[in-house]
């Protein structure tokens, strides 16, 4: 047996112990600190490149790959472009309907404003299934932990570590902070939370739903915009399926989240908003 | 000459870690295998730890392990702890008691992984007192060697050349 060099044994125990002590220091807050800022702007634009060469050497091959698949998937959407049309005309109509009885009922309704900065996915976490990714803003672009992340399909998730020139998503169905939920179709009010076993098939589940009846497979779920984190009406996913909680008070849904997480690319992160508010144009009704 | 060498074969180990940690949270990131991504990150250290020294094993680990931590979710000097010491695990191994052989690589690799078990078990007996969920836990590192197995040969044939182009000197229980 060789012998052990006393040094460099003493340097990795003191690196280990600072190691645990970063450990314990990043359950504390979610900023990043000056050398983590620091390396994760070097990495950053290393990371940049590296996604988009490969977006772009993916992109040329799949016109070769898919092709067929394109053709379908263009008469699939010129059948939805028509149905859509409809529904915007139908939309319209509502819209015109809706203005005429806030104005005879006197409601003045001041619009949701949010104030958004675009990203791009850089990087993906290696321990897990693409369910935490680095976007290649940060806390110089006005960043900052729990901000909302959307896609055109919904809510992605939340902002859980800025770092100067990046931050880290968690998505909604890792590891997250409680979010209020609302189940579209029956207006009744639950919490999404993760779950270790729907976390591997790529679901979620919102619980503590007044009955069985509040939701049934297919209908959407959006944020509650209760908690003042996120703002109301991000479309969360569809429920799967809905379960009675083991109590039986009240129920769950499994929820297929709208995004799908392995494939964004850009994402939007709501800096800050300001939540729709109707007041009665005449004081208190 | 020596210190030149010395100076630049770091540089270009620093500059491996990096191209892994990079590489591993972008385009490999994509890769999955029975539900796994593969990681060059155990590979690539116990390589560099077995042609090497403990020393740079440990240095290249705890760069690596850094450099995924902050693009990773979990918590944060995780991997950099556990890629250090088995980086220095590993090149203290290899200095006293076996040949610089892939075979040697690979019995390297298991060991790193064993004591990623190992520390995993310690933690939840000193820490939780309780071995809910390890047996999962254990699997899952397992199947992760599994599927990361085929980048050792790789780092293996990458790590020699570089060290040959260093002139590095014989290290190590060598054939």
């Amino acid at each position: 047996m060789g012998r052990i060099d006393k040094k460099s044994l003493l340097a990795v125990g003191l690196a280990a112990l600072l190691l645990l002590i970063a450990m314990y220091s990043t359950r504390q807050s979610g900023e990043a600190g000056p050398v983590r800022s620091v390396v994760g702007a070097i990495l950053t634009p290393l990371q940049r490149g590296v996604t988009a060469a490969t977006y772009f050497v993916t992109d040329k091959l799949s016109y070769f790959t898919e092709h067929r698949a394109l053709i379908e998937e263009n008469e699939r959407l010129n059948a939805r472009v028509l149905e859509l049309e409809q529904q915007l005309r139908d939309y319209d109509r509502y819209k015109q309907e809706n203005e005429n009885l806030r104005e005879f009922a006197g409601v003045l309704e001041q619009e949701a404003r949010y104030e958004y900065a675009y990203a791009r996915v850089i990087a993906r976490d290696p321990d897990s299934l693409f369910y935490t990714f680095t976007i290649d803003k940060g806390s110089a672009d006005g960043l900052q932990r729990y901000d909302a992340v959307t896609t055109p399909e919904g809510l992605a998730g939340l902002v859980t570590e800025v770092g100067l020139t990046y931050a880290k998503v968690t998505a909604i169905i890792d590891e997250i902070t409680p979010i209020g939920a609302v189940v579209s179709r029956t207006r009744d009010m639950g919490v999404l939370e993760s779950d270790a076993q729907l976390h591997t098939q790529g679901l979620c589940r919102v619980n503590y739903l007044p009955g069985e009846g509040s939701a049934a497979p297919g209908d959407s779920v959006e944020t509650s915009g209760l908690g003042g984190l996120f703002p109301s009406g991000l479309v969360i996913g569809t429920v799967v399926e809905v379960q009675p909680e083991a109590h039986n008070i009240s129920s769950y849904a499994v929820v297929r989240p709208a995004v799908d997480f392995a494939n964004i690319r850009y994402v939007m992160v709501i800096k800050s908003f300001v939540a729709p508010q109707a007041e009665w144009a005449g004081g208190e009704p | 000459m020596a210190d030149e060498n010395r100076a630049a074969s770091l540089a270009a180990y620093g500059l491996l870690a990096v191209a892994v940690a990079v590489l591993q949270t972008t385009l490999f990131a994509r890769l999955h295998i029975l539900g796994t991504i593969p990681l060059m990150t155990y590979a690539a250290t116990v390589c560099v730890a077995m042609f090497e020294g403990e020393q740079t094993g440990a240095l290249f680990g705890l760069l690596t392990g850094y450099c995924i931590d902050v693009t990773a979710s979990a918590v944060f000097g995780r991997t950099a702890l556990i890629l250090m010491l088995a980086g220095y695990a590993a090149g203290y191994l290899a200095r006293t008691l076996i040949l610089q052989s892939l075979t040697s690589a690979a019995s390297l690799y298991g060991l790193a992984h064993g004591l990623v078990i190992a520390g995993d078990l310690l933690l939840r007996l000193l820490v939780t007192f309780s071995l809910a969920g390890f047996g999962g836990a254990a699997l899952a590192q397992l199947r992760l060697a599994a599927v990361s197995l085929p980048y050792l040969p790789l780092f293996y044939l990458i790590v020699r050349r570089l060290g040959r182009a260093f002139g590095r000197p014989e290290y190590g229980v060598t054939p």
